[in-house]
Formats: C-alpha cells, sequence, structure tokens
C-alpha cells in the first residue's frame, strides 16, 4: 500500500471520499484505512484493583511519540464517539503500544473500557500530545513525583531516562492509598535493582501522615530537590501542594507538570470574563456578551451565522475544549471536540473553538 | 404580532400569550426529544448509510448486465432508490446538523457532501439558513416558485407565468440541475437586480460538482463497462430522473398545498418563538402514510415537525406528531395533512390556478361572482341526469 500511496492520496481527495474507501476496506479487515489510526486490543491485564492495561498493536498509520506523552482514544458509547487522552506507558521503540486506565467513579469512557473492551476489538486512535517529555539534553538529576493513576507518565519518562543514561541519578516518590494501589511497582522495582542510581520511595495514606506530602518528607528524602529537574502527575491536592513548594522556592520553571482530566466548570471566574481561543484565526478574547458568537463578534472576530436563534446551524462549528451551556435548554456540554451552535452557547469555563 | 393570522387561515387566531405558551410547549417537546438521542438514532443513521452504499453497488453492478432487461430495471430502480435516501433521509438530515452530537466527523452537517448537483455549501445557504428561517415568507422564501413559478395569489402575476405547468414539468425533470442553479437566483438578471459577472463568479463551485457529478454517471461508469456503456448510460440517466420526480413530488407537497399560508415580510419584525413555529405549521404539509413513506420521503412526510424542529434526527417525527397534534388541536390549530394523491393534487391545481392572473383580490372578486350565480341559479345536477329526465318529460 506504501507505494501506491502517492496515486492512493489523489485518487481519494479528488474522487472518492475518504470514508467510502474505509467502508470498503472494512470489509476486508478492520484495521485497514486510508489515514485514520486504528489498534487492535492484543491483552487486556489488571494492575490493581482499579487500573487494567491495555496493550494495543495499531496499523501502518501510527506515527512515533516521545516517552511521556499521551494518546486520544475515540470510543463510541451510547451512539456518539467520546474522546479521552492516555498516557502511553510503552516504550516508543515498541512494536505495540500500552495504556494504563483507572476506572473514575463516574467515569464514562474508563468505566466502559474497563467492562466492555475485549482482546480482538479494534478502536480508533487520535492525536498524540503532551509536553511532558525529557529534553534532548538529559538533565545530570532528575526527580519523578507520582500520585496514583499519575504514575503512568512518570514511569514512561522513568525509563526512557535510564535508557539514555543508564547511572542517571534519579529519585521517584510514587504516593498511592495502598500497597495494594502500586501500579507498575513491579516494573520499577526491576528497574531499581537494574540501576543502582534509581531511588525508589513509596508512600501510603492508608498508613497516616507518614504517607502523605510534605516539605519535611521532600527534604528528607531528596535534600537536593532543588537542584532537580522535576516532573510530577498525579491528583490536584498533590499536584498543588508540589507546585506551592516549588513556587515558594523559587524553582518553578524546573517543574513539568502533567494535568489529567478535562474541561469542568469554573466557578472562580464570572461569566463576562471567561476566556474564549478562536484556534484558527488565532484570537483570544473575554465573554462580554450573552453568547459566545455575539462575544467573539464584539472582539473584532466575523465567525459565520445564520438564523441566530439556534435553528438552521450555520453557526455550527467544534468546541475544541471547554464547558459551555445551551441557552435555548440549559443542556450542558463539557466534552472535547464537539460540535456546538455558537449562536445559542455560553461558556461555563475557557473554551476553544476551532475557527 | 397580529399579522401571523392570515383571514382565510383555518387556524384560530392566538392571542400574544396563547402564543408564548404554544411555543414553550413545543420547545418541551424538542428538550425531552433531544436528550433520548442515543445508539438507536445512531444504530438507524448507519443502517441509512448502509442501504444507501449496498443498494448503489448492487444498482450499478446490475446495469453491467443491462442489455438484459430485468438487469437494467432491476440496476435502475436499486440506483433510483439509492440516490432518493442518499438525497433525503441521509444528506438532507445530516447536512441539517441531526446527527452532530454524534461526533462523527462523516456525519457532521458542516462539511458533509451530498450525491446531487447541488454543493453542500449552497444547500446549507439557500436551505438550512434562507429557506428554514424565513419559511414561507413573500419575497424572502426563495423556495416559493424558486423564482420560476407563480404559486400564490399574492404573487405579482406576470405574463410569463402563463407557462407555469410546462415550467414546472421541467422543474420537475432537471430538479437536480435547478436546484444547483437555485443559489445563483437567476430570475434577477431579468430584474436587472444581479449582474451576469456576479453569477459567473458564484457559478465557478457550482460548475466544479456539475463536471464531478456528469462525469460519474455519464462518462466514469459507462466508461469501465466497457461494452455495456450504453444499458449504464441510460440507467444512471433514469435513476436520476427517478430521484428528480420523487424528491421534486414530495418537496412540493411541503409548502404549496391547498391550506398552506404564505406571509408578508413583516412577520419577520420582532418574531417571538412561539410565532415562529406558529408560521412553520401554517406554512407546511404532511403526508398521511407509512413507514416507507416516511423512509422513502426523508421523513418529509412529517414536513410540519421538520420545520419546527430542524435539528432534531427524521426518524424521530412520526413519534413527535402524535403531541404536536395534540398541542395544535388544543390551541385551535389547522394541522394540514392527507394522503399523497390528494395533496399532489392540491398542488396540481396551484400550478394551473396561477398560472392565470388570479390574484388576491380577483380572487375575492371571483368568490362573489361565484357566489352570486349560485344564488341565481340553482347548482344544477350532473348533466346526464337531466337530460334523462328532459327525455322522459
Amino acid at each position: 500500500m506504501s507505494a501506491l500511496n502517492p496515486i492512493v492520496n489523489r485518487v481519494v481527495g479528488n474522487l472518492v471520499k475518504e470514508e467510502w474507501l474505509d467502508f470498503f476496506f472494512s470489509h476486508v479487515d478492520a484495521m485497514r484505512t486510508v489515514s485514520r489510526v486504528m489498534a487492535k486490543v492484543v491483552s487486556i491485564s489488571d494492575e490493581t484493583s482499579d487500573i487494567k492495561r491495555f496493550v494495543l498493536q495499531p496499523n501502518q498509520h501510527w506515527k512515533s511519540f516521545q516517552a511521556g506523552q499521551f494518546v486520544t482514544v475515540k470510543v463510541m458509547i451510547d451512539g456518539s464517539f467520546r474522546e479521552r487522552c492516555y498516557s502511553l506507558v510503552s516504550e516508543p521503540t515498541d512494536g505495540v503500544i500500552e495504556i494504563g486506565v483507572k476506572r473514575q467513579p463516574h467515569g464514562k469512557v474508563s468505566n466502559w473500557l474497563h467492562d466492555n473492551l475485549s482482546v480482538g476489538d479494534v478502536i480508533e486512535l487520535g492525536d498524540v500530545g503532551g509536553d511532558f517529555v525529557l529534553p534532548t539534553q538529559l538533565p545530570s538529576k532528575l526527580l519523578l513525583i507520582a500520585g496514583g493513576s499519575g504514575v503512568t507518565p512518570i514511569y514512561s519518562v522513568l525509563v526512557e531516562a535510564l535508557k539514555r543514561q543508564a547511572n542517571l541519578d534519579v529519585v521517584v516518590m510514587y504516593y498511592v492509598n495502598t500497597d495494594k494501589d502500586l501500579a507498575f511497582g513491579n516494573e520499577m522495582s526491576a528497574l531499581a535493582v537494574k540501576h543502582p542510581s534509581l531511588k525508589l520511595h513509596y508512600a501510603f495514606a492508608s498508613a497516616g501522615d507518614v504517607g502523605r506530602f510534605s516539605t519535611q518528607q521532600l527534604s528528607a528524602l531528596c535534600a537536593d530537590f532543588t537542584e532537580r529537574t522535576t516532573y510530577i502527575c498525579g491528583p490536584q491536592g498533590l499536584m498543588g501542594a508540589v507546585s506551592k513548594v516549588w513556587a515558594e522556592k523559587g524553582i518553578s520553571q524546573q517543574l513539568t507538570q502533567e494535568v489529567f482530566g478535562f474541561a469542568t466548570i469554573n466557578t472562580d471566574v464570572p461569566a463576562n470574563q471567561m476566556e474564549i481561543t478562536l484556534r484558527r484565526s488565532q484570537q483570544v478574547m473575554l465573554n462580554s456578551k450573552a453568547s459566545l458568537l455575539e462575544s467573539a463578534e464584539a472582539a473584532g472576530a466575523r465567525p459565520v451565522y445564520g438564523c441566530r436563534i439556534g435553528m438552521c446551524k450555520t453557526c455550527s462549528c467544534t468546541k475544541v475544549s471547554g464547558v459551555v451551556r445551551d441557552l435555548v435548554t440549559g443542556a450542558i456540554d463539557d466534552q472535547p471536540n464537539t460540535q456546538i451552535r455558537i449562536c445559542v452557547s455560553e461558556p461555563l469555563s475557557a473554551v476553544t473553538l476551532d475557527i | 404580532m397580529t399579522t401571523i393570522n392570515n383571514i382565510n387561515s383555518k387556524s384560530r387566531a392566538l392571542s400574544a400569550e396563547e402564543i408564548n405558551a404554544f411555543g414553550a410547549e413545543l420547545d418541551a417537546l424538542r428538550k425531552e426529544t433531544m436528550a433520548s438521542l442515543g445508539k438507536k438514532e445512531a444504530d438507524y443513521i448507519y443502517g441509512v448509510r448502509n442501504f444507501v452504499r449496498y443498494t448503489e453497488i448492487a444498482g450499478r453492478s446490475s446495469l453491467m448486465l443491462g442489455w438484459l432487461p430485468p438487469f437494467w430495471l432491476a440496476g435502475t430502480a436499486l440506483l433510483g432508490v439509492s440516490k432518493i435516501v442518499e438525497n433525503m433521509e441521509l444528506g438532507h438530515n445530516v447536512m441539517h446538523g441531526q446527527y452532530d452530537w454524534m461526533n462523527d466527523s462523516t456525519l457532521r452537517g458542516s462539511t458533509y457532501e451530498w450525491d446531487t448537483v447541488c454543493t453542500a455549501d449552497n444547500w446549507r445557504h439557500t436551505h438550512n439558513f434562507m429557506h428554514h428561517t424565513y419559511t414561507n415568507v413573500r419575497e424572502m422564501d426563495h423556495d416559493i416558485g424558486y423564482g420560476l413559478l407563480r404559486l400564490f395569489p399574492e404573487q405579482k402575476w406576470e405574463p410569463r407565468f402563463l407557462i407555469n405547468p410546462i415550467a414546472a414539468a421541467v422543474l420537475a425533470t432537471t430538479f437536480e440541475w435547478t436546484l444547483a442553479l437555485q443559489s445563483l437566483e437567476l430570475e434577477k438578471l431579468i430584474s436587472k437586480e444581479k449582474t451576469f459577472a456576479q453569477v459567473k463568479e458564484q457559478f465557478v463551485p457550482i460548475f466544479a460538482k456539475m463536471r464531478k457529478q456528469f462525469t460519474k454517471d455519464y462518462v466514469f461508469f459507462p466508461l469501465i463497462a466497457g461494452p455495456m456503456f450504453l444499458p449504464v448510460l441510460t440507467g444512471n440517466f433514469t435513476a436520476n430522473l427517478i430521484r428528480n420526480f420523487w424528491t421534486f413530488s414530495i418537496i412540493f407537497c411541503g409548502h404549496f398545498t391547498e391550506d398552506a399560508e404564505t406571509f408578508s415580510k413583516d412577520v419577520l419584525i420582532d418574531e417571538t418563538r412561539g410565532q415562529w413555529y406558529l408560521r412553520q405549521l401554517r406554512g407546511s404539509s404532511n403526508l398521511a402514510g407509512g413507514k416507507v413513506l416516511d423512509y422513502m420521503s426523508g421523513n418529509l412526510s412529517h414536513q410540519i415537525e421538520h420545520h419546527m424542529f430542524p435539528d432534531v434526527p427524521g426518524m424521530r417525527y412520526a413519534e413527535m406528531s402524535i403531541k404536536v397534534q395534540e398541542i395544535c388541536a388544543r390551541y385551535g390549530q389547522h394541522y394540514n395533512t392527507g394522503s399523497f394523491p390528494k395533496q399532489f393534487s392540491t398542488v396540481v391545481k396551484r400550478i394551473f390556478k396561477y398560472a392565470l392572473p388570479f390574484g388576491a383580490k380577483v380572487e375575492a372578486i371571483a368568490d362573489s361572482v361565484v357566489a352570486k350565480a349560485v344564488e341565481v341559479v340553482p347548482m344544477s345536477k350532473p348533466r346526464r341526469q337531466s337530460l334523462i329526465s328532459r327525455l322522459a318529460a
């Protein structure tokens, strides 16, 4: 197929709809597509009571990634496609990819993946992204802080760091509830055996205060933390506490953070201070009017519109991220990459539109 | 606004409060339906798309053996059905954004390109925006006559309308092509509201789509058929004709039946949501039929529900119509529905009647003349009867 690609691209671009070809191919092989990235589930294993590891075999359109990045997974649940990002725990050089998914109490996608995905199923993958990566020039000392399922990008960065320099001075601090929740614990212990320069520290919340982050604990376990390039991924509380310490020490630029989850309603900011970003026209404005359309127009943008009463869908565009409310029905949409009518939508958080 | 209440309307005139309440009830129905969308609707539209694709494959394949009459007939019929369903149940509904909530980029209203000569962009503007916002408002809704026909007495009569029936027949035959040209508003060249240069510029993307569609049906498929090119060509042509006639009939039954009302421009001034619903109701008409008619008409058998709820998936209209009819009854509003033959016959009547200079004023005079004549000369029995009675006498 690769040799025919230029010809195929011309045919597809001008004459045949890509989705028609994908439809055609799907009858033969669900993994074969013109450009969409598909992946087949190779294995599913329980890592902890609420974290499962999924190993996926991607098709030929999979592009490489850097350790610490995430992949977007698209699954159809109850008639609509949902997108979620999961950190890749496999090595970029592996032939297969692996993600670790924690079952969230009210999570639609995580529960669906846990309960409905089986070995042999084929799912669609979206873009790879994220800035939680090691610099080209490896730092001399690393501090990696993980909390709960935040260990996934941390583990990926750890493996990559030691691969690049086997004797790299790395300290890992991993916060979990109990010893049963140590995801990738076996792998990290094996690494510690192989690489004496790696110092692993586990802290269990079940043990009480000694299992929680504090500056004393930090100084005791990693006295030279101010000299280390630090990566952190974990729950809000942990990340907030750590970033506060780093800010106080004036070393915030040494801290790289990875935040899980998508937009939530922002109750701190008044409605007319919500930030609207128009990605394509590269404009940012505040929500000065009643609807996204009016606010964009007030700021000088010229989005396409029609009836302005939410009926004709001329103003319909992709909301990349953010929470909006439908001014007619009151319905709230917090999902990434959905279609909204900007003439009848108001932002409840910072919103990015693909216009 | 009281201009919404036409004098000859079969619907009761409503007060402002009643209109607001009417609108609120319909909004509630819409909200309830939208909240229930899920797997059932997604499976349905994927099923429709599969139906379109499989019938196209079957139709075109069958035409490849088209020198044999059964294969030509089957192929043409299948291809005609495929085109009808793609244009109506799939394309038209998807482009209204009825399935945007699925987050499937191949079924997105703003980007879907349909299998007919009219460009999707022009359709989205002319139909989704102009027609659905200004439904049946004279001088705003270009679909009233398409700039070619006179269908309502309020439209000013011109001599060119004498050929209404012929124009309608031509429109029906070439519907796919004339719809593609609709956004050009060529009649404005006659009235000098538009220049040829403007038309030429706007024609560029239309021509590109025309060329693509023409090449597909009249060059590519005949070519790959080799010696079978002629049956493929005639089959494709006939399938397109079938689609043109069918879509013309369904669409014309949507707004031009006997009881359909048109409105003057001032209804749009400060039009409330309730008034908008009322105009959609009074300007639209339904076709009473079964599930097959619903499917083949792209659910435009429920034109009223479609106009009230253009972005609700069409397959829900039949169920919503029960509630809509109940609401209309309570507010004394006429719910315009009838069988396909009956509704279509009233459309044909309009086409012939308004070819002649029947204006709103002339109609009133004509009505009063007839009324007077009836007083003077009692309506006689059919001629045969009176002849027999004369012979018997």
